[in-house]
């Protein structure tokens, strides 16, 4: 199991997708960060995100010809002898008392604008060595190569392990340094290997010391080793055994680090690794899930969301009942018949009416009736207020489809995000779609005067037939015209009397009837006009925002593709 | 004062039926006794020499060199200490368990002299002996009576017990895994050690992986019990070593109680996770066992939990660590730990390379020092050729030869027991209150849980009951209705003169259907704002309880309960339940009620009910119209209205305004421009109105706060669902400590 490295460094190296992951990571951090919250993007991840993003921009403009490459492990593993082995020199103590390094080290092959990147890393400057003269000396091949000997992670010094964390984040490749006794410490495998799971370019994984152990130990070793990393899933990791004091494996160890340096990918695959790992914690956040009862959706999920099909008209029409839109044009329907009573009503049977019937009701009737209809819908309070509540909370509940974490609740506030602003809204639509003062048709006013002329008539009739009475039947006076006395002319009194009675009754029936198919056919055009305005409202104030939330969502959607490395843009 | 309670017990319970009690512990006892009573160390140690079994002291005298060679050898300091530093440290402890004590600081100093002449006295010592014991039933002890004690901790037991910690709160999980420790360091250590305290010391090999364990318990034991290997962690279920006359000390009902346990035929035999392995050796001294533990630090977290628990059954740690590991932040942090708990502790330094010896020890032993733990007895193991799984007998002769003497000496076996036993009762002190206060914070926060319950209910209350009042009702279809009935003549059409005084009760005529409009219309609004308001209040409630703790994780337990609804008894439970409670009146109406999201929302029975509630105020209001002479007299003398339009016009009355109609302005204008005023004025007397206003609002008031108190009920339920804390467990906690305290 002696590791003869092979290319395992995959070529995913290409800067130009790389910057267009981070983008799209810097994309999901601007839409997570709006939507935080016990349920939303946690901090940690967003702080983290950022921080790799911050991280990964330092890095890719520092110096893309160098490869920082640490020597990581517990303390007593042998890194610092190796640091020496593979630096030819001794740099980095040696020692038998724990813990022996404390600050990081760095050996740079090639030193030429190396400077700021080891600034960055914050290699103290009395710790930076140079095997610059070595390059000549076959060492060539090696030139680029930041080596760092990382302090103990494990010791009771609880900062140094803070500083690994740290520089094992700023790392391109991770040599983690085991030993025997220390292979399987909680410490390492928990903190460190663990959350690279998947990433095994990234981590290289030395046995040290293998000089303690007898051949068929080295090999028991190995393989207790490599099926721990299989269980964190680590499984391609490589495993090199060496052994600082033999000097065994070190060739291995240093072919291994010329690979890496020579491909000069290292840095890209750690921050595309470092993405994978925030993308997939992204993941949770914008997973729906396939087979997901939608008429919009695509099983696939790749599909526009949106709110179910007929939400907006759905709540146009719970807007409508909230406002009592039917009720409205049942009372315009109402005030315009009895506004047009007092035109084509005969006033005959008013008459009769009052003679028979005590009827209170005309003390209130008509303008006050138009001005409280005006009143009540032009005003901020033209819809019960407990209605379009319940209409929200039924879009809120009904009409969102079920979304990962924070979606279904910023999408649910969006639907009520303007909620406020709902019950003015409609009052001012009602108001604007009332009939703007009660108009009296002219053909009403025609019909009042021909109502008159008939009422006249009547009354001509009655007094040609009471003068025909007295003068043509009793012969009270003389000298009275033929016309008021002919008693022969009594049936045609009588006929224009009941002529006119008849025919302003079957005027007022008539017309009655007609008032009342425009009133009726009015009101239904202002319901229409009115729910059409309320639709436009549901749509404004309700639907629109919930929409852009889900547009929103389609976005870091879009970016989380990108950033997964899956679809680049074309 | 932990011996007392070993001597007590000894004494008390001659030959209880449950104990089995060897003679030699009883002996022993008195011989422990006896060292302050006859005040003078070579006494006590012919003591200890004539109840020990004769071939002994030879092998005792030898060790004793052997310990103090190993250590000179080993290039530390303590050549001169060896065998009397263990006995340093209970004199102090020693005065819990008698005060008459003087003299035992003394014994630690001399001890190591003494042992070498204890030995040499050993068979002049008999007669002496019964002079000791005589002196010692006359001393006046100030014992603490074991069984007190017992007594003491089994009251302690149930209360910790049966603590409530039902709510997640931040502190709650560590209350939780504090419980079991306490629970276990009760059951595994405190009772059995006081039940027998004749069994032999425990001594648990504590330490990293890959330290040796194993192997320096082979060493101990002079055979292979227990698996060595290049594989970590090597060992995954603990292996106990003990002399067979030792073994039944841990057989299944004494020992660990709860742990399932094998007995090991032949050699080294890998148990299976979770079991102890028994192997009984003559190799072992008597009077001492040795428990090897699965690692500590190793990435299996199991093991680190079993672990635990073996730590808190044994007597003496023996904690072994590496040259390479010394300077592990674990290895402190377990250090530390057996240094809070107060147990009695031992360390071992083992595969030290021997050329860095004396620079590694002195390093290690500033450690120590610099940790509070200079006076804890080391051993330094030098790297070696191991064969068989074993150090070679030279190299493990120290730790070997102080485990003996630990075991056959009394005064260190119960400096030992002293203080492991103190220290971990000493701990109760902090632990105990530490425990009730988060059972006070329990209570409070089922407290909050409620209250938040109650605040958002009581909110909606207050809001129903402001809408119903100040005219917010009148408005879309109720206000079109109104004015369509009332403008359009209908309203008075319903009018009828009374013809003459006889004219009695007008007929029963049929309500006009602006009427009848006007009437759906109020009630659907009605049933409405209590929709809204039951929706706004449980949304508020469970917005609330997310952003606690507690409140999430019983949100989310009951998502947990209502995701696994498939079962059609889980359903049917819930419903039926919630029925039980007046909820629904439709069982099977409430299957949604189980998902989480819904809890957030009215109940879905709860539309049936308003509207049923809403009807019921309706035909109350008309009951009082008729009951009552509503209107004015000079009118009623002249007109009779029929009861259900008066009683809605009342209704309108009512809602259009919180006082009469004609009183004070209310908010928004323009409802109240929609009652014709002089209407309502003219025919309702403006103090009656007002009276019977009021009447008819606390009415509605009442419906539907039953309404939403019966909604608020699901939340409680839930909450008790958690269980129901007992107000007084934290007190109990308390007085249960403190008398444990007074027992000790």
């Amino acid at each position: 199991m002696t590791g003869v490295p092979t290319t395992q460094i995959p070529d995913s190296g290409d800067l130009t997708g790389l910057s267009a992951r981070l983008a799209a990571l810097a994309r999901l951090v601007q839409i997570g960060a709006a939507r935080t919250g016990p349920d939303g993007f946690g901090e940690d991840l967003l702080t983290a995100a950022s921080d790799a993003l911050t991280r990964a921009g330092q890095r890719l403009m520092l110096s893309s010809r160098h490869t920082v490459v640490s020597l990581a492990g517990g303390t007593g593993s042998g890194k610092s002898s190796l640091f020496n082995q593979l630096a030819g020199a001794d740099f980095s103590t040696v020692g038998v008392t724990r813990p022996v390094t404390r600050q990081v080290h760095a050996c740079v092959w090639g030193v030429s604008g190396s400077g700021p990147l080891l600034e960055w890393l914050g290699v103290p400057r009395r710790h930076r060595y140079a095997r610059a003269s070595a390059l000549g000396s076959g060492e060539q091949l090696m030139n680029g190569l930041v080596l760092l000997d990382l302090p103990d992670h494990d010791s009771v010094m609880g900062h140094a392990t803070d500083l690994v964390g740290q520089l094992v984040g700023l790392s391109d490749l991770i040599v983690w340094v085991l030993d025997p006794q220390k292979y399987a410490d909680a410490a390492v495998h928990r903190r460190f290997l663990v959350p690279l799971a998947g990433h095994s370019e990234v981590v290289a994984v030395v046995l040290n010391q293998a000089d303690l152990l007898s051949a068929g130990q080295v090999e028991d070793c190995v393989h207790d080793l490599r099926r721990l990393l299989d269980s964190e899933g680590l499984g391609d990791v490589q495993i090199l055994v060496t052994s600082a004091k033999s000097g065994a494996g070190i060739e291995e160890l240093r072919k291994l680090l010329i690979e890496t340096v020579t491909a000069r990918t290292a840095a890209a695959v750690r921050i595309s690794a470092d993405v994978d790992n925030l993308v997939a914690r992204f993941e949770a956040h914008g997973a729906i899930e396939p087979g997901f009862p939608s008429d919009s959706l695509e099983p696939g999920g790749a599909g526009a969301i949106q709110l179910r099909t007929g939400t907006a008209a759905g709540l146009a029409a719970d807007f409508a009942a909230a406002a009592g839109v039917f009720a409205i044009g049942d009372a315009l329907r109402s005030a315009r018949e009895l506004r047009a009573r007092d035109y084509v009503g005969w006033p005959v049977s008013w008459v009769a009416e009052r003679l028979t019937s005590s009827d209170p009701a005309r003390k209130i009737r008509l303008g006050k009736l138009w001005d409280q209809l005006r009143g009540v819908t032009a005003g901020p309070s033209g819809a019960q207020p407990a209605a379009i509540d319940n209409a929200l909370t039924r879009v809120a509940d009904e009409s969102v489809p079920p979304l990962p974490p924070p979606w279904s609740r910023t999408v649910r506030a969006a639907v009520r995000s303007r909620a406020a602003d709902i019950p003015a809204a409609i009052g001012e639509q009602i108001g604007a779609a009332l009939p703007a003062r009660a108009v009296v048709d002219r053909w009403w006013r025609l019909v009042g005067v021909a109502q008159g002329l008939l009422l006249g008539c009547v009354l001509v009739g009655i007094a040609w037939l009471a003068s025909l009475i007295v003068f043509g039947a009793a012969h009270v006076g003389s000298g009275v015209p033929r016309l008021f006395s002919d008693a022969w002319l009594l049936p045609w009194a009588a006929a224009m009397g009941i002529a006119g009675l008849a025919g302003g009754w079957l005027t007022a029936r008539v017309c009655t009837r007609a008032v009342r198919r425009a009133a009726a056919r009015e009101a239904e055009a202002l319901t229409e006009d009115i729910v059409r305005r309320l639709a436009e409202v549901a749509g404004d104030l309700v639907i629109a925002p919930a929409e852009s939330e889900l547009e929103e969502l389609e976005r870091f959607r879009t970016a989380l593709r990108i950033a997964a490395g899956a679809a680049l843009p074309a | 004062m932990t011996e007392g309670m070993d001597a007590a017990a000894a004494q008390s319970l001659p030959g209880g039926p449950g104990w089995p009690r060897p003679a030699a512990a009883d002996q022993s006892f008195r011989g422990a006794q006896a060292v302050p009573g006859h005040g003078g160390p070579p006494a006590s140690f012919a003591e200890v020499a004539m109840t020990a079994p004769v071939p002994a002291g030879p092998q005792g005298l030898a060790t004793v060199e052997g310990a103090s060679d190993a250590s000179q050898a080993s290039g530390a300091s303590q050549a001169g200490v060896p065998a009397g530093q263990p006995t340093g440290q209970p004199a102090g402890a020693g005065s819990i368990w008698t005060r008459s004590a003087a003299t035992e600081p003394g014994d630690s100093g001399a001890a190591g002299v003494g042992e070498t002449a204890g030995v040499a006295e050993t068979a002049g010592a008999a007669g002496t002996a019964g002079t000791v014991r005589a002196a010692a039933d006359d001393e006046p002890f100030a014992r603490v009576d074991a069984r007190k004690l017992e007594a003491a901790l089994l009251g302690l037991r149930h209360p910790i017990r049966t603590v409530p910690l039902l709510f997640e709160s931040p502190g709650v999980a560590d209350a939780r895994a504090e419980r079991v420790k306490l629970l276990s360091q009760i059951d595994d250590y405190l009772l059995p050690r006081l039940r027998q305290s004749g069994a032999p010391i425990l001594v648990a090999l504590v330490g990293s992986t890959g330290a040796g364990k194993s192997t320096l318990m082979n060493s101990v034991v002079a055979r292979q019990v227990s698996a060595t290997g290049i594989r970590r962690p090597t060992t995954n279920s603990p292996v106990l070593a003990c002399h067979p006359d030792d073994m039944r000390w841990f057989a299944e009902n004494v020992f660990l109680p709860t742990l399932p346990r094998v007995r090991q035929q032949g050699l080294a035999m890998p148990g299976r996770d979770g079991l102890l392995v028994l192997a009984a050796s003559e190799g072992m001294p008597k009077g001492v066992a040795v428990l090897d533990t699965p690692d500590i630090d190793s990435v299996v977290q199991a093991h680190r939990d079993f672990a635990d628990q073996f730590l808190d059954a044994s007597d003496l740690w023996l904690f072994v660590t590496t040259a390479r590991r010394y300077a592990d932040a674990a290895v402190w942090e377990m250090l530390q730990s057996a240094r809070d708990r107060g147990a009695a502790l031992a360390i071992a330094l083992s595969r030290v390379p021997p050329p860095a010896a004396a620079e590694l020890s002195a390093h290690f032993d500033a450690m120590l020092e610099a940790n509070g733990l200079s006076d804890v007895r080391r051993f330094i193991i030098p790297e070696t050729v191991i064969t068989d799984a074993q150090l070679p007998a030279e190299v493990a002769a120290p730790i070997r030869e102080w485990l003996a003497d630990t075991a056959r000496r009394d005064d260190r076996r119960v400096a030992v027991l002293t203080q492991t036993m103190s220290g971990v009762l000493d701990t109760f002190r902090t632990r105990v209150p530490a425990l009730a206060d988060e059972v006070t914070a329990q209570l409070a926060l089922r407290h909050q849980l409620r209250e938040t319950v109650e605040a958002a209910f009581t909110a909606g209350l207050a809001e129903f009951e402001q809408a119903t009042g100040d005219g917010s009702l009148l408005r879309g279809e109720v206000l079109a209705r109104w004015q369509d009935f009332a403008g359009a003549g209908d309203l008075l059409r319903t009018l009828a003169a009374r013809r003459g005084r006889g004219g009695g009760r007008q007929r029963k005529q049929q309500l006009p259907a602006r009427a009848i409009a006007l009437k759906g219309a109020l009630q659907a609004s009605m049933v409405a704002l209590v929709m809204a308001t039951a929706d706004r209040a449980a949304e508020l409630v469970v917005a609330g309880w997310q952003r606690q703790p507690a409140g999430s994780g019983l949100l989310a337990e009951r998502g947990a309960a209502g995701g696994s609804h498939d079962g059609p008894t889980e359903s049917d439970f819930v419903a039926s339940a919630l029925a039980d409670l007046g909820l629904v009146s439709d069982p099977g109406a409430n299957a949604a009620d189980s998902d989480p999201a819904a809890l957030a929302r009215a109940t879905a029975g709860l539309a049936t009910a308003a509207a049923a509630a809403v009807s019921e105020w309706q035909h109350h209001v008309r009951r009082l119209v008729r009951a009552e002479n509503v209107t004015k007299r000079s009118i009623a003398r002249v007109v009779s209205f029929d009861d259900e339009a008066l009683a809605l016009v009342l209704t309108i009355g009512v809602i259009s305004s919180g006082a009469a109609p004609g009183g004070t302005a209310v908010q928004g204008g323009t409802a109240v421009e929609a009652v014709p005023r002089q209407m309502l004025e003219s025919l309702f007397g403006a103090g009656l109105l007002r009276d019977i206003g009021a009447r008819i609002r606390l009415d509605l008031r009442e419906r539907a706060g039953r309404l939403l108190t019966a909604e608020a009920e699901r939340f409680f339920a839930l909450i008790d669902s958690a269980g129901l804390p007992d107000d007084s467990a934290a007190s109990e906690l308390l007085q249960a400590g403190e008398a444990l305290e007074r027992a000790r």
